[in-house]
């Protein structure tokens, strides 16, 4: 499954919410654009309801942290977030959703 | 219907004449000798209501399954928990002499008596049971998190039970940053963010579960021995008092809950009046009052401290059989964990020895005595305390609790697997739950 992103949509250092089944979250940071599981694998908590700061985004649940960038769980590593494959192109992104 | 708090994760819930008593731990130090209530004054047997009509226990933590407190209760009386993956903390009751336990699966709803019915609700942490209770009436509704780490699904669910009163953990309850030969900046560093986190997490299971009234409860412990008594300092230390509960709620919550804060023996109505029966809470004054109450019980810990025994001249001998073969029977866990620990048994008649959990290590000997520079874990636990465990007298779990004990970590990571291992050897556990971890993160 694919999902198209219109850029002019995705505001800077914002959680987007572009899937609810699976449910997949969208960041931009200003210069890459980040996709990935939007529920933290530790007690199932909805990560866009946690705060990011920079790359590092904490579930508001019970505080594990995760690097945006590659998915790793900061504090728990193996706990990890799962990563879906973006194409950028010039008015969009493309999501890949296996 | 009235709810008097009686320390830590200990409820009292009074409603048509019953009596439903929650986590007991009332009197008394918990996980070997180092736990103490945040009171200010040690409470005594007498402060244990032993005229209830049933009890709930959350999970196997002795700050909630306090066999100190229960030894003060008829054997006879209905015990509640909820069914967890394993039998253990079910064979730890009756292992007490409770002879009427009833093992609720999770979310299905018991009635007790006409108009008194309990919903005891599972964890949803993978590694590690535990367990939270409603408890509904026709006066009303009240939500006992104690320490259960709850999914947001859950939390939802609660919330439509309408609670009244909602009782919700607000601070840590665990040995990390504590143990770890972090320096003082580092550690401070750490504990600052940890009590950030668990205040957030207060802040947002209260806006889940929307009760009328939220209560802060559940910890923090404080520790009295000389030797940990920095770690409770309220400026370097992880552990939030209640009123910073509040505040957090105060600037991050919302006006669907008003937050009370409670203090050892007060009491609430479910209309949320609150009943200030003796001390109230402390908070800046809290080094005063826990140097103070130290001294206080220097004497009877360095008594319990002794009646600890000493750990036997086949120490050694038993921590490589027990090493040898938890790590034999769970070949899926030594894979993942994957590291070598030093591991020192400190005191008489300890030793030093290496368990290697290398994942290309495929057969025994797993322990042995000796040092290695390989390590990526170094533990060093009192030897006495090690023979308990390896005796089956006490929980790898408990003693960690206890903060009595000193780690290293090479690279600075968390290992899951290792203290899953620890948590719970059992390979039938162990077997299922990578089942079920491997699924989650496929």
């Amino acid at each position: 499954m694919d999902i198209i992103v219109k850029k002019e949509d995705i505001l800077k250092n914002k959680i987007i919410e572009i899937s609810k089944k699976p449910k997949v979250l969208l960041v931009f940071n200003g210069k890459n654009y980040f996709a990935f599981n939007g529920i933290c694998p530790h007690a199932k908590w909805p990560l866009d309801m946690g705060i990011l700061d920079a790359t590092t985004l904490t579930c508001v649940g019970h505080g594990y942290e995760f690097n945006i960038t590659d998915g790793g769980c900061l504090n728990n590593p193996g706990r990890d977030l799962k990563m879906y494959d973006i194409q950028n192109y010039n008015d969009k992104i493309i999501i890949k959703i296996k | 219907m009235n709810v008097k708090f009686l320390g830590q994760a200990c409820t009292l819930i009074e409603t048509g004449g019953k009596r439903i008593l929650c986590d007991p731990w009332i009197t008394g130090t918990c996980n070997v000798n180092s736990w103490y209530h945040l009171n200010r004054r040690i409470q005594t047997r007498k402060d244990i209501p032993t005229d209830v009509d049933y009890i709930y226990i959350s999970h196997e933590h002795t700050d909630h399954f306090h066999i100190e407190t229960l030894k003060e209760f008829d054997r006879n009386i209905p015990i509640f928990i909820c069914k967890f993956p394993t039998d253990r903390f079910y064979n730890s009751i009756v292992q007490e002499g409770f002879k009427d336990i009833t093992v609720l699966d999770s979310w299905k709803k018991k009635s007790l008596e006409k108009n008194l019915e309990i919903t005891i609700i599972k964890n949803s942490e993978l590694m590690m049971e535990d367990s939270a209770i409603i408890i509904k009436t026709n006066e009303g509704t009240i939500f006992c998190q104690t320490d259960c780490g709850m999914s947001y699904e859950s939390l939802l669910r609660v919330r439509k039970e309408k609670p009244d009163l909602g009782f919700f953990k607000f601070g840590a309850a665990n040995w990390y940053p504590i143990v770890y030969n972090y320096d003082k900046e580092k550690k401070t560093a750490i504990c600052k963010k940890r009590k950030i986190h668990k205040l957030t997490g207060f802040v947002n299971y209260v806006k889940a579960v929307q009760p009328k009234y939220a209560i802060p409860y559940a910890g923090p412990p404080i520790f009295l021995d000389k030797s940990l008594l920095d770690v409770n300092d309220p400026n370097s230390g992880m552990f939030a008092g209640p009123d910073e509960a509040k505040k957090a709620w105060e600037e991050e919550g919302d006006n669907n809950t008003k937050i009370k804060i409670m203090a050892p023996t007060d009491e609430i109505s479910i209309n949320g009046e609150l009943t200030q029966n003796e001390l109230p809470v402390f908070s800046h004054e809290k080094m005063d009052i826990i140097r103070k109450l130290s001294d206080e019980v220097k004497d009877d810990i360095k008594r319990k401290y002794e009646s600890e025994g000493v750990a036997s001249k086949n120490l050694n001998n038993n921590i490589i059989d027990y090493f040898n073969k938890i790590i034999s029977e769970n070949p899926i866990a030594r894979r993942r964990i994957d590291i070598k620990v030093q591991f020192i048994a400190e005191g008489k008649n300890g030793g030093d020895f290496v368990l290697d959990f290398s994942k290309d290590k495929e057969n025994g000997p797993y322990a042995k005595e000796g040092t290695t520079n390989d390590w990526s874990y170094l533990m060093k636990l009192p030897a006495h305390l090690i023979q308990k465990v390896v005796n089956n007298e006490l929980l790898w779990e408990t003693l960690f609790l206890s903060c009595r004990w000193t780690a290293d970590r090479r690279p600075d990571k968390w290992n899951e697997h290792l203290m899953n291992l620890f948590y719970d050897p059992d390979p039938k556990r162990i077997q299922n739950i990578y089942k079920i971890y491997d699924k989650m993160l496929s």
